[in-house]
């Protein structure tokens, strides 16, 4: 189970929390001058990155404040949190280290879980 | 606060139940409960003025004086808690206080009930329902916390702690009341107390 | 087959108390055993091997191991159907007098199989056989799949509901270690000494792991005996407050952030007459730890020969197992084979046992000299390069059939048939991984240890000792320590680690020394060679060797061609001999067939468990009204409304529920209704926004609404579709209190408060829910006024003063109240809300003071019924998420100018086509018929050929008592502009009922054609 930094509450357990998509959409102030396929982008398309995603969430059994995080889909590690209206904090790129190593695309998951090679008996290291 | 027979509390269908050598439970009735939003230094100073109170400025945090204490939800939200029958009169006086700032008083004394959950045992009890960390190191007496309770949201304080064990407080949400009270009572019966049926369990076949 | 015919158990030893005797039966056959035993040592003392048979080929299978690795000897735990227990290791039973366990998957008897003929035409059972067979065409499959399943099986699932009682508990810590073992041991110990809170979960009843595999005293731990020093530990444990010891406990699942689930085994162990009803028979320990070290040990693997699955058949690490710790020796005269140096401590261990050791043979070209020197001292034969290349016996293997290896893949000649009872085996030690790959570590190849071991930690652990693939005890402790120094440094409470003990071994100490022996060669042709290396699933080399050959090259791939490692035992004894074989099949190094994904459970964890106590009266809260005692009291039928009970009807003693609802509204239209309405969503809206807020997020005008006065109003979401609706009132020019629906105020507050949070930050707007602030009682009917008069101390309810979409505040018996002129059933209506404490006293006081008005209290079913003759909508009854206020004919609750959530979605081409699905009442040709809800409409009476286009549905249909007729609302496809058609509903039958289209507000129609019947 995920351990979400809440901004105002601190690490809580992800029950605590309701998502909320993809971060940093403003909604239109000037929807009536938008074509339909415009108001239908801004309406039903999201990305889905895999990779560092700015996400919106709730801490709904909490404060009940939104907030931003960047997380990494393809490993769940909640990089950073941030407050609403807040840009994301810099020095985040796409392509952070999964634990498998595995593709940006697609899930790897065809054994490539085991290291190559000669076994190396210093590589039992933990992430920080 | 003279006994008011057109009252009923929440939890007024149960008896406290448990020992305080181990755990026990109890329902505090009708205390006053009063929600407080604005901005922090605005109902911060009338806050202080009116109740001489230090508003909680962080997780965790509560504050009390004179049998008030606020409880701190969130960076805009305070939860105020008196005695029985003292809600009218604070909220009174804080609205005076705060007449003029942008603010939101709501008088919560018949939302939420307050369960008792005392005794050595009662950590270990709650912790059968609750996920977050409830060790003395994590949350010590005098501290509060929003959280889950199983599928119920509730304010969990922590008013004493010491030689018989602590006492929490649950300000509970006045239809989940019943709920967790049966939940508590199941998650101790390994300390002596009774099973309790679920007011709620009614069959729900439409008698054709 | 239950011979008992002499005893197995040894004179002295183990953690057993011969004092105390414990009788059992199995498969009928009453038996003895000690305080103390498992199901599998009590039997093996008792001479019986054979306790099942196998999944596919129903073949005999017996105990391979000693803990919760063994794949085959499964077992069902008493018959009771609510109790019985299908599918548990008769290793890991403990025995409890009374215990009654039965064989599994033998039928008719343990004995005597007919499923065994599968075993006979194995030739013709493949790997990926089912598939080959029955997928080509699906009806073939669904034909034989009810044989198959009865043929193959596990054991039998209970069928009564479960009796016993489960409980989760949440714990935090900042070290837990799993492994109780000497490494798992010292490890909790160097974490625990600067006070951090650490906890230690051990799989089985004694902490000590493998310590108790050997003779005490075969190592001595700074000059303690290896029980000894494990007593020491586990005192100095029990003694530290922020410690937590839990044996009989399984570490079975290591998910996200270091968060593990723990099966502890509370009172299995015990007989169900001595359990304690008030505690759990398991329970799940849901534990967040700052950091996790894995002790978890190693797993021994059998040797891949044929013949190599007879009773009998023992891994030669589990036959230490149950010398030392049961004190059970599981045969007279054995056979050791191995590629390793550890096995033959089990043949000199056999043979201190009073073991004839018929043979050890070694595949290795050159096993230690000192082993050699040892074994000849003791008089052992010896074989290398030797192997098993046949067995014998069907219920219990009686000879071993042992060739001299080529050295180059092959056989020599010089088969020699031993006679013996019990082979140990042992293809070497695979560090147990599975929690570490769980936990998304990365494993590496290590070639010394022909073992996968961990090689990259991804979350916050460490694994040490065996589990690490370190196989050597001093080293084992220290890298222990060494772990749970650094863990307690970590989560910040160091303190110096504390020595390592000094190690004493008093055998010969040698090397390991394993070399790889994956699939061993056999005498037989290919076809006939039966070398398992799944015991539980049935597969074979050959099956694996048939997946490669058939293109199934990936791991992943062959094993669920072959179902290897799919059974209840996930493969801890088969996997790694399965990747080898793999390896071979490919001519590829084993590291480059990797691994198959170890995923949660380690072991199967029962639902009961899972479930928790969440289950019956305590799955899901039932919130109840202020006033539920008197519905209750009242007969009140009730309905499950967003988690509220609703009362529903009130039907009278005698009286069906269709009756009360109609005798219900008919009193509502005619004299007093009344109706518990607390559970409408309630907010306090509060700030100089909260106009601009609320024309916002309502579609229709709000900026002009002066205080004192209420408005109607539909929330839509951003594509359109009305999703909530209410009444709000403005209390003050600052101040609002919103109602929403019942089932939509917790979602509506939500949805509310994220607008304001993400969106309009700038608007000075709070809101607070004051749902369960307020009790409400909704007194409607013609004689409502006249009530309320009597009722009110200090407000004149006259409608005249007191108007339609108004409210006042007053009193009743000198309690505040807030008494709102809103309605949904189009009576003269009365929604008063009071303090919730008041609420049971106020309703009993209406019903009371009311009576002589005749009041009557009407339910939910009435409150839909007679809003329904209003043509009023119930959101989420007459909409879905695809309709538009347009749809719903209330363009007029639709504003023009000022933007509101939605608005830009309701000039979208899609939404803005005339041959929507519109709402529109229908009246059925037949007065009494009242339609289904749900029921399609068509076009005509008669379905068409080849699909019969649908129209749209009924969304709500009753009989009214007031029209005296059947009426109904429905989305028809461009139904506002068919008014006057006729329509029909669709019938399973074929038949068709036929409908007209009218408006919505049946009342006004029917008053305007000259009053109701």
């Amino acid at each position: 189970m995920l351990l979400i930094p809440c901004p105002y509450c601190g690490a809580r357990d992800q029950t605590e929390f309701g998502y909320g998509g993809e971060a940093h959409r403003a909604r239109p102030t000037d929807s009536d001058r938008m074509s339909d396929a415009q108001w239908a982008h801004y309406v039903f398309m999201r990305k889905n990155t895999k990779g560092v995603f700015a996400e919106r969430w709730v801490h709904a059994a909490g404060c009940r404040k939104w907030f931003n995080a960047l997380r990494n889909t393809a490993t769940d590690e909640i990089l950073a949190v941030y407050r609403m209206g807040e840009p994301p904090p810099g020095g985040f790129t796409d392509g952070l280290p999964t634990p498998a190593g595995e593709p940006a695309i697609g899930s790897g998951n065809d054994g490539s879980t085991v290291a190559l090679g000669a076994f190396d008996p210093g590589a039992g290291g933990d992430r920080p | 606060m003279s006994t008011d027979p057109r009252r009923r509390s929440p939890l007024a269908h149960r008896q406290p139940i448990g020992t305080a050598d181990t755990l026990h439970l109890s329902e505090l009735p009708f205390w006053g409960l009063l929600s407080v939003r604005g901005d922090p230094v605005a109902v911060g100073l009338a806050v202080r003025e009116v109740l001489g109170i230090d508003l909680p400025g962080a997780v965790k945090a509560t504050a009390g004086a004179g049998g008030v204490t606020a409880l701190w939800q969130s960076p805009d939200e305070w939860l105020l808690v008196t005695e029985p029958g003292r809600e009218g009169e604070v909220q009174a006086r804080l609205t005076d206080a705060l007449a003029g700032r942008h603010h939101q008083l709501v008088d919560l004394s018949d939302y939420d009930t307050i369960i008792t959950v005392a005794g050595p045992a009662a950590r270990a009890a709650l912790a059968k329902l609750i996920a977050l960390d409830l060790h003395p190191r994590a949350l010590a007496a005098g501290q509060a916390v929003s959280t889950l309770l199983a599928k119920a949201t509730v304010r969990l304080w922590l008013v004493q702690d010491g030689e018989a064990g602590p006492a929490f407080r649950l300000i509970v949400r006045r239809s989940h009341a019943d709920y967790v009270w049966c939940l508590l009572a199941d998650a101790g019966r390994q300390w002596g107390l009774p099973p309790q049926e679920p007011i709620g369990r009614v069959p729900l076949d439409i008698g054709a | 087959m239950i011979p008992g015919d002499r005893p197995h158990r040894l004179p002295a030893g183990g953690l057993i108390d011969r004092d105390r005797p414990v009788r059992f039966t199995f498969d009928g056959h009453s038996l003895d055993g000690l305080a103390g035993d498992t199901l599998a040592s009590a039997l093996l003392a008792n001479g019986i091997h054979m306790v099942g048979r196998s999944f596919k080929y129903h073949r005999p299978r017996g105990i391979l191991g000693a803990g919760s690795e063994d794949p085959a000897g499964l077992v069902q735990i008493g018959r009771d159907p609510a109790t019985t227990l299908p599918n548990l290791r008769a290793t890991e039973v403990e025995l409890y007098d009374g215990l009654s366990a039965e064989p599994q998957n033998c039928w008719p008897s343990l004995g005597l199989d007919v499923g065994v003929v599968n075993d006979w035409l194995s030739a013709f059972l493949p790997a990926g056989f089912y598939y080959k067979t029955f997928m080509e065409t699906a009806g073939r499959w669904m034909a034989v799949e009810p044989l198959i399943r009865r043929a193959a099986g596990l054991g039998v699932a209970p069928t009564a509901p479960d009796p016993d009682r489960y409980e989760h508990v949440n714990r935090h810590c900042d070290v837990l270690v799993v492994g109780g073992g000497p490494a798992g041991l010292i490890a909790a110990k160097a974490a625990a000494g600067g006070g951090a809170r650490v906890i230690l979960v051990e799989e089985t009843a004694h902490l000590g792991g493998r310590l108790w595999s050997r003779a005490d005293g075969a190592v001595t731990l700074d000059g303690k005996t290896g029980r000894a020093w494990v007593s020491a530990l586990a005192a100095e444990l029990a003694a530290m407050p922020e410690v937590t010891v839990l044996t009989r406990a399984c570490a079975f699942g290591y998910y996200a952030r270091n968060w593990l689930g723990i099966l502890e085994a509370v009172q299995d162990h015990l007989a169900p007459g001595d359990r304690d009803p008030a505690l759990p028979r398991q329970r799940l320990w849901r534990v967040r730890a700052g950091r996790v070290i894995l002790a978890t040990g190693a797993i021994e693997r059998p040797l891949v020969f044929h013949g190599n699955d007879r009773p009998g058949i023992l891994l030669a690490g589990a036959v230490r197992s149950y010398l030392h710790r049961y004190a059970v020796a599981p045969g007279t005269r054995a056979v050791v084979a191995a590629n390793n140096s550890d096995a033959w401590q089990t043949a000199f261990d056999l043979h201190e046992a009073g073991v004839e050791i018929a043979a050890i043979a070694d595949t290795r070209a050159v096993p230690e000299a000192a082993l050699i020197a040892y074994a000849e001292r003791l008089g052992l034969p010896v074989g290398f390069p030797a192997t098993i290349v046949a067995t014998a016996g069907r219920s219990r293997v009686r000879s071993a059939t042992i060739a001299r290896l080529d050295g180059a893949g092959g056989l020599a000649g010089g088969d020699k048939r031993v006679r013996c009872d019990l082979i140990a085996v042992s293809g070497g030690w695979s560090p147990n991984v599975a929690l570490f790959s769980q936990a998304r570590g990365k494993l590496g190849f290590d070639p010394a240890l022909q073992a996968f071991r961990p090689a990259e930690s991804w979350q916050a652990e460490r694994s040490v000792g065996a589990a690490n693939g370190t196989v050597d005890l001093a080293a084992s402790l220290a890298e222990a320590v060494t772990a749970g120094a650094e863990a307690a440094r970590a989560t910040g409470f160091p303190t110096p680690p504390p020595a390592v003990p000094a190690i004493e071994h008093a055998g010969p100490a040698v090397p390991y020394g394993i070399e790889g022996a994956w699939s061993l060669p056999s005498r037989r042709p290919p076809h006939r060679t039966r070398a398992f290396v799944d015991l539980q699933n049935d597969v074979t080399a050959k099956d694996l060797t048939l997946a490669v050959r058939e293109g199934y090259v990936s791991v992943e791939h062959a094993k669920r061609y072959t179902t290897l490692g799919m059974g209840t035992d996930q493969g801890k004894t088969s996997g790694v001999n399965g990747f080898g074989v793999l390896a071979a099949a490919l001519d590829t190094p084993v590291e480059r067939v990797g691994v198959t994904t170890y995923r949660p459970p380690f072991k199967p964890v029962t639902f009961g468990a899972v479930a928790g106590q969440h289950t019956g009266v305590h799955f899901h809260p039932r919130r109840t009204t202020p006033m539920h005692e008197a519905h209750r009291d009242a007969g009140a039928v009730f309905e499950v409304v967003g988690d509220w009970l609703r009362a529903q009807a009130y039907p009278h003693a005698g009286e069906g529920f269709a009756t009360a609802v109609q005798r219900e509204s008919r009193a509502a239209r005619t004299a007093i209704g009344v109706l518990d309405a607390s559970t409408l969503g309630k907010i306090d809206i509060r700030g100089p926004d909260a106009r601009a807020f609320l024309n916002r997020v309502y579609s229709n005008a709000w900026l002009k609404l002066a205080p004192g006065r209420c408005r109607y109003g539909l929330m839509l979401n951003e594509d359109g579709m009305v999703f909530d609706d209410g009444v709000t009132a403005c209390l003050a020019d600052d101040h609002f209190h919103m109602t929403t629906t019942t089932g939509g105020a917790a979602s509506v507050l939500a949805w509310l408060e994220e607008y304001l949070q993400t969106e309009w930050p700038d608007l000075r707007v709070y809101l607070t829910s004051v749902t369960e602030q307020w009790a409400v009682a909704s007194v409607c009917g013609p004689g409502s006024a006249a009530l309320m008069a009597d009722l009110l101390d200090d407000l004149d309810p006259d409608p005249a003063g007191f108007p339609f979409m108004t409210h006042r505040t007053g009193h009743i018996d000198g309690v505040p109240v807030r008494v709102f002129r809103v309605s949904f059933t189009g009576e003269l209506s009365y929604e008063i809300n009071i303090p919730a404490r008041y609420g049971l006293w106020l309703w009993r006081l209406l019903l009371e003071r009311g009576a002589g008005y005749g009041i009557t209290a009407y339910g939910t079913e009435a409150m839909h019924l007679l809003r329904a003759e209003k043509g009023f909508i119930i959101v989420g009854q007459d909409t879905d998420g695809t309709v538009t206020p347009i749809d719903l004919g209330m363009g007029w609750a639709v504003k023009q100018g000022a933007d509101f959530i939605g608005k830009r979605s309701l000039s979208r081409s899609d939404t803005a086509r005339s041959d929507r699905r519109q709402l529109v009442g229908l009246l059925t040709r037949d007065p009494r018929h009242v339609l289904a809800e749900g029921a399609q409409m068509i076009e005509g009476p008669a379905e068409t050929r080849p699909r019969t286009p649908m129209l749209g549905h009924v969304t709500s249909s009753y009989f009214s008592p007031t029209l005296n007729r059947s009426i109904a609302l429905a989305l028809i496809a461009g139904g506002h502009h068919r008014m006057g058609e006729t329509v029909y509903a669709a019938r399973a039958d074929g038949t068709a009922i036929p409908a007209v289209i009218t408006g919505t507000d049946f009342l006004a129609a029917a008053n305007a054609r000259g009053g109701t019947a």
